[in-house]
């Protein structure tokens, strides 16, 4: 046993695990006052070093007024700010829809950072007391190690000591329980939830400071920035999103495990080795939702009622005939790379189908659609060949023998249904997280490093056209005909499976599991079902994605893209998931916007291609309220201007009296916080002792 | 015959005992009254019953069967429904579909449809069946959930204040149908603050005061004790206490 590198090893640990721990207790802080889960989180982290960099290295300032200025002011009044505009107004949101705008907020963010800080020239942020070491045991620790390591615990004490003995933290504690009940008392829960939104945006930026100035190697690039703040989530589930103590423990347990995994080579396999190791928080993070109690099952919330109204099979076989008409008819005008590019964005269409049973019906959250899309031209590049193809070898049934979507349905939802099984019996905040994680994981171990796409190094491969008998797809007109065909078809299905029993279900399920329940169904297997059935249409319009191009690459199904899950959740919520027509126009949206700005940038001599992002971004967060989205908002008013009556009559009204949730707490007003009240808080924040993980109480 | 049995059920929330040792019996043809004022624990009785709250300690006993550890569906599958104090609607879809979505769970070979038209008479619903559910009043919204419990075909049906926000003429006819129900062969457990209607349609009456039961009984042994006045007044009135 080398004693000497263990002892390496584990200081090399804990100084991650310090950083992980620092960004998540920022999470769990904003979370706990809050009650909304920022997706965003890591994004910030990114944004504050970037902006650290700006004026350390670029401005030159010193680094004691560069940290003073970016953490003490920057930081803090972006995530007040943030709070201030957004997150107020989510208070009594569906979970669904707050997870939407932070979603879209990461997207806007780290389009803000690409317009501001092009990735075109390398950036390098120096280390605090580079050089200066000191000597333990044999082992030369860094500076900047026991600097990272002393803020953690710093931290450690300083939070503990505001949410047991001060007045604003207690109520901190107090406000993610009762609002009302804080603010009859005196406290100012408006005015805490800003202040935590700032200690959040703080922590984040600091750990994004350490992780891009450290000697991890990160440096400044906005993703993979982006995802390491991001693994430091896996560590908030080990303390339930709410208790600081268990998010320390998980911290250190996710940094040593990453930390002992990079040093004991524990496989010669270098695949395993690039591609594994550095998603080991990632995988971590599965584990901690295998760990998690089931909580109770939700009740009704306060939702502003879409009524959208539903069309019939002849109606809707009718529409997808017009959009098959209108697919020939811009066939033929359209050529070269737009075609290309319309082309796409009606597969993205059809993938972003796939979320209307899944978001739009059942109020679940899916940000791996792209995986799932990767999975079903994994599918289909490996049936529907002739057998040539490397890696994990072909099953080829003959070039473009349609058998290959079914094929990539098929796959997609078995994974689908696999991935779900760990988070599915949870809330849909974790299913979103392992999604996320889900995504990471699949880009890293599964997509890049050649073995599956990519004949040797490349991440790219061939994905053929699916060949009917006599009718030819081979040129690019006839397959955007017959992609809107396919659109159409999947469209007409997703409405008859809601005029139908299953279609009921899931609008039951996402208005009240409880009540679901209490009738006899079973919430998860519902879910479950939906959750795959979805995967496997997005399997479907991954296979067709990949005939576009006849090609595929790693990157298009990763997490950030392009196009990417993320920005496909989020532009099918501003075209709208309620609706297929939401789809249809978000696909567009997504590959021709930027396409437009390539354009626009080419007549202006400037590139304008990433405010492309930031648009996207801003459209999610604007969007995000309405599920109806912009498809619905336009016909809305456009019925209203044609049948002369106001915007609002039919949609958005609250009810009289209002539904509330059967299970939020009911804790009689007007009460001061009892002794046996603020015990609660403290067993619920696991403050008191440690016997957290496995004590049910989640809210 | 007793089909619903509640056995020395005992629930705390943080430090509040919200529920302390509480034995309840619903009997098959019979609506079984559960009052006591706010805060008493009767809609945590029910969330323990139907699985919703898991009890630090007791039993629950449905038709003869241990349901204690068993999921919420399940019980329901077993012939438990019930409806909420706090609307647990599906807002998003019309009276009938509500229905629908009950009446599919079932696997009783019963067309949906068929069940659902039937129900919408039985309660009163036919006018709303093809509205929002959200847009009704409350009122109508409870029979909607009165109804969708009816659509599970259920041998227990809980009932937690279902006559809150119906008027008068709305409310007889409301205990009518409970009656009807009854006779029918329902075990109908009802939690109401309508003392009049409790005590017209109940023939057995169980007190809730601060998580135990402090009296149970007929209705007349009910009006006549000395605990429940107290519960419900501060102080008893009179020894015989035949009331005010
Ligand atoms: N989830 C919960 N967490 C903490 N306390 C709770 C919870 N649910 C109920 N309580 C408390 O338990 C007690 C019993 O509540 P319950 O809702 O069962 O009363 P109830 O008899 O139905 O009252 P009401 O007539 O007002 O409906 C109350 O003091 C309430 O505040
Ligand atoms: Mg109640």
């Amino acid at each position: 046993m080398d004693w000497n590198k263990l002892l390496e090893l584990t200081i090399y640990g804990v100084a991650l695990a310090s950083i992980y721990a620092i960004a998540a207790s920022g999470l769990v802080v904003t979370y706990t006052t809050s009650g909304i889960f920022n997706f965003a989180h890591g994004a910030i982290g990114m944004l504050m070093a970037f902006a650290y960099w700006q004026v350390r290295v670029e401005w030159g300032w010193p680094t004691w007024l560069s940290l003073l200025v970016i953490l003490g002011f920057v930081a803090p009044l972006t995530g007040a700010a943030i709070e201030r505009v957004l997150i107020r107004n989510l208070r009594a949101a569906p979970l669904a829809v707050t997870l939407v705008v932070t979603a879209a907020l990461m997207v806007g963010l780290m389009g803000l950072a690409t317009v501001l800080w092009a990735p075109n020239r390398s950036r390098l942020l120096p280390g605090f007391y580079t050089g200066k070491t000191v000597t333990i045991a044999n082992t030369i620790v860094t500076y900047q190690q026991l600097i990272t390591i002393g803020l953690a615990v710093l931290l450690a004490i300083g939070l503990r000591s505001l949410f047991l003995w001060t007045r604003t933290g207690i109520a901190m504690r107090a406000v993610v329980d009762s609002r009302d009940l804080v603010a009859l008392n005196g406290g100012r829960p408006v005015m805490l939830s800003t202040l935590s939104w700032a200690l959040g945006a703080m922590l984040a930026g600091l750990a994004g400071i350490l992780l891009a100035s450290g000697p991890t190697g990160i440096g400044l690039a906005i993703e993979a920035l982006t995802l390491v703040v991001i693994n430091a989530y896996a560590a908030a589930l080990f303390g339930r999103l709410r208790s600081i103590a268990f998010t320390f423990v998980g911290a250190l347990v996710i940094g040593l495990v990453q930390q002992y995994s990079v040093g004991y080579n524990l496989t010669d396999n270098a695949f395993f080795n690039t591609q594994v190791v550095p998603v080991v928080p990632y995988l971590m993070l599965f584990v901690a939702l295998l760990l998690l109690p089931e909580g109770r099952l939700r009740g009704a919330q306060l939702v502003h009622a879409i009524k959208i109204r539903v069309p019939s099979l002849r109606t809707s076989i009718f529409w997808g005939g017009v959009l098959v008409l209108a697919g020939w008819v811009i066939s033929e005008l359209v050529t070269g790379t737009n075609l290309t590019a319309v082309s796409k964005g009606v597969a993205i269409g059809i993938i972003m189908l796939s979320l209307v049973p899944l978001t739009g019906y059942a109020g679940q959250i899916s940000l791996c659609q792209m995986t799932f899309a990767g999975v079903g031209a994994f599918a289909m590049s490996r049936i529907a060949s002739s057998g040539t193809t490397v890696g994990f070898g072909s099953l080829g049934i003959g070039n473009g023998n349609p058998l290959g979507l079914l094929a990539a349905f098929v796959l997609a939802a078995a994974v689908g249904a696999l991935i779900a099984l760990p988070a599915i019996r949870l809330q849909g905040l974790y299913l979103a997280l392992a999604t996320m994680a889900f995504a990471v994981i699949m880009s890293s171990a599964f997509f890049e490093g050649g073995a599956i796409f990519g004949a040797g190094s490349t991440d790219a491969g061939a994905v053929q056209r699916p060949h009917f008998g006599f009718v030819s797809l081979n040129s690019n007109a006839a397959y955007l005909v017959f992609l809107t065909f396919v659109f159409g078809l999947v469209a007409v299905g997703v409405l008859a499976l809601r005029r139908g029993p299953f279609g009921r279900r899931l609008l039951a399920l996402r208005d009240s599991p409880a009540a679901v329940a209490t009738l006899g169904g079973s919430p998860t297997r519902t879910k479950l079902l939906v959750f795959s059935l979805s995967a496997g249409l997005a399997g479907l319009g991954g296979a067709l994605y990949g005939g576009v191009d006849r090609n595929v690459t790693a990157g298009q199904f990763s997490l950030f893209g392009p196009p990417g899950s993320l920005s496909v959740f989020v532009l099918a919520v501003v075209g709208g998931v309620a609706t297929v027509s939401g789809p249809l126009l978000g696909g567009q949206l997504l590959m021709m916007t930027p396409v437009f700005f390539t354009w626009l940038g080419t007549k202006l001599k400037t590139d304008l291609t990433p405010y492309a992002q930031v648009l996207f971004g801003l459209a999610g967060i604007g969007l995000g309220r309405n599920p109806g989205g912009a498809v619905a908002e336009i016909s809305t008013r456009f019925r209203a201007l044609v049948m002369d009556r106001t915007v609002h009559e039919s949609e958005s009204e609250t009810h009289d009296p209002p539904i509330e949730g059967l299970l939020r707490r009911d804790v009689p007003l007007g009460a001061p916080i009892t002794p046996s009240q603020l015990q609660e808080l403290d067993a619920l924040l696991d403050l008191e002792e440690v016997s957290g993980i496995g004590r049910a109480g989640s809210r | 015959m007793a089909v619903l049995e509640v056995d020395d059920v005992s629930v705390t929330f943080g430090g509040l005992a919200a529920l302390i040792g509480v034995d309840v019996v619903a009997e098959a043809g019979a609506v079984t009254g559960l009052i006591g004022p706010n805060g008493a624990g009767k809609t945590t009785l029910f969330n323990v019953i139907c699985g919703l709250q898991r009890a630090k300690r007791g039993h629950v006993v449905l038709d003869g069967r241990d349901v204690t550890g068993a999921r919420t569906f399940n019980r329901a599958r077993r012939g438990l429904a019930r409806t909420f104090q706090r609307l647990e609607v599906f807002g998003s879809l019309t009276t009938r579909e509500n229905l629908l979505v009950a009446a599919e769970m079932q696997r009783n070979g019963r067309d949906p449809h068929a069940v659902a038209q039937e129900i919408l008479s039985e309660v009163g619903l036919t006018e709303y069946a093809d509205v929002h559910v959200d847009s009704i009043p409350t009122g109508l919204a409870r029979l909607v959930e009165l109804g969708r419990a009816l659509a599970t075909d259920p041998k227990v049906l809980l009932l937690d204040e279902p006559s809150s926000g119906l008027d008068e003429a709305e409310t007889d006819a409301f205990g009518e149908l409970l009656l009807r129900l009854a006779e029918r062969g329902l075990a109908v457990l009802l939690v109401e603050h309508d003392v009049e209607l409790v005590m017209r349609v109940c023939s057995q009456i169980y007190v809730l005061d601060f998580g135990e039961i402090i009296a149970s009984g007929s209705p007349d042994e009910i009006r006549r004790s000395a605990a429940v006045q107290t519960a419900y007044l501060g102080s008893p009135l009179s020894a015989n206490g035949s009331g005010r």
